[in-house]
């Protein structure tokens, strides 16, 4: 049986105030919490402090000592940037030659496999940065 | 809401980046570079240049893969803890940032993919699902099929510990060797958790018509064809 992810943690409460930290059940009795429902050993749920009875503490542990809300806490980040660049034409005389693109990133670095309608590496620039 | 990866490379090969020691020896680093950078004196970009081979290539960095430079096109992680101790250098990254942890996926900066809860092992069958395996470079394998690859080059998927004890080509994590024969059956159960997957993935790999390549020619993956950095560049 797959054991579930830690970040897959069952949540007790819908956002209460107060910080909610994930335990883990270690001991080998499932653990019933306040809300009813029953975690298996082994299993990681999201609960308060006043939540984990002080008396299972040996056989609830705290996954970590940052709290969930301080997990999600939005920070500042850099979102990939990418453009779209011409290809240069094979006869920059020829008027029919048909335009290729590539999608490159930050360093100019081409990202596509290969050269794009202008359409299609539009979609692509869409897909990478939405 | 779940990212849908996009075609980006189709009919290419795709090199994935993971941690394993057998690195530092396909890219022939140094060995005294590889010991600076475990003790701390190098940062793990002076790996960098020994990696030149493979910067024009389309790759995907595994966790702390990153930091060797931002020639690497995708960093991808799974695990909440990573992105706990990581979150600052991660969001300076200027690449694109990938993860299937619902936690971190909430940054705004990450793109966020569900697990296929319904394909959990293997290769997702659906391009806005990633298949966990258990691991975050074998997770991984599911990005690299959705962009359109027809070749998945893994490196560094070693599922054992190096010459040295050590479980990475880096010390990013702050662990020593596994010397200690209790810590030892511990990496060892890891690893075979790990393995687990392959089998699934060869099978989907092969219906997708995708060839995977095995450049860490010491490898525990038994489902994948071997071969030396210099024969997967020729």
């Amino acid at each position: 049986m797959e054991r579930k992810n830690k970040s897959e943690a069952t949540e007790v409460a819908d956002l209460p105030s107060e910080p909610v930290f994930r335990w883990k059940v270690v001991g080998g009795s499932p653990f019933h919490g306040n809300n009813h429902r029953i975690y298996k050993p082994g299993e990681v749920f999201k609960a308060t402090e006043a939540e984990v009875p002080l008396a299972f503490r040996d056989v609830i542990i705290k996954v970590d000592t940052v709290s969930v809300q301080e997990q999600e806490r939005i920070l500042p980040g850099k979102v990939a940037t990418y453009e779209i660049k011409e290809r240069e034409k094979v006869d920059p005389e020829d008027d029919k030659e048909v335009a290729l693109y590539d999608v490159v990133n930050h360093k100019g670095k081409v990202i596509n496999e290969k050269p794009l309608s202008k359409k299609k590496a539009e979609s692509f620039l869409k897909d990478l940065t939405e | 809401m779940s990212w849908t990866i996009p075609k980006i490379w189709e009919g290419g090969d795709v090199w994935i980046l993971g941690g394993g020691p057998s690195v530092a020896k396909q890219f022939d680093i140094p060995k005294v570079v590889v010991q600076n950078v475990i003790s701390g004196t190098y940062p793990l970009s002076a790996y960098s240049k020994y990696m030149a081979p493979i910067h024009d290539k389309h790759v995907i960095g595994i966790n702390v893969a990153y930091l060797i430079g931002d020639w690497l096109d995708m960093c991808f992680f799974g695990d909440v803890d990573f992105f706990l101790k990581r979150s600052e250098e991660l969001a300076a990254w200027p690449g694109l940032k990938i993860t299937c942890s619902d936690t971190a996926g909430k940054q705004p900066w990450l793109k966020f993919i569900e697990k296929d809860r319904e394909h959990i092992r293997g290769i997702s069958t659906r391009p806005d699902r990633v298949s966990w395996n258990l691991n975050s470079g074998t997770c991984a394998i599911s990005i690299a099929a959705w962009t359109g690859a027809k070749r998945i080059f893994l490196l560094g998927f070693d599922m054992n510990l190096g010459e040295d004890k050590r479980q990475h080509f880096h010390n990013a994590y702050e662990r020593a060797p596994v010397t200690d024969e209790e810590k030892l059956r511990k990496w060892m159960g890891t690893f075979d958790r790990h393995l687990r997957g392959f089998e699934f993935i060869a099978e989907d790999a092969k219906k997708l018509g995708i060839e995977i390549i095995n450049v860490s020619p010491t490898s525990e993956i038994r489902e994948f064809k071997k071969v030396s950095l210099n024969e997967a560049l020729q």
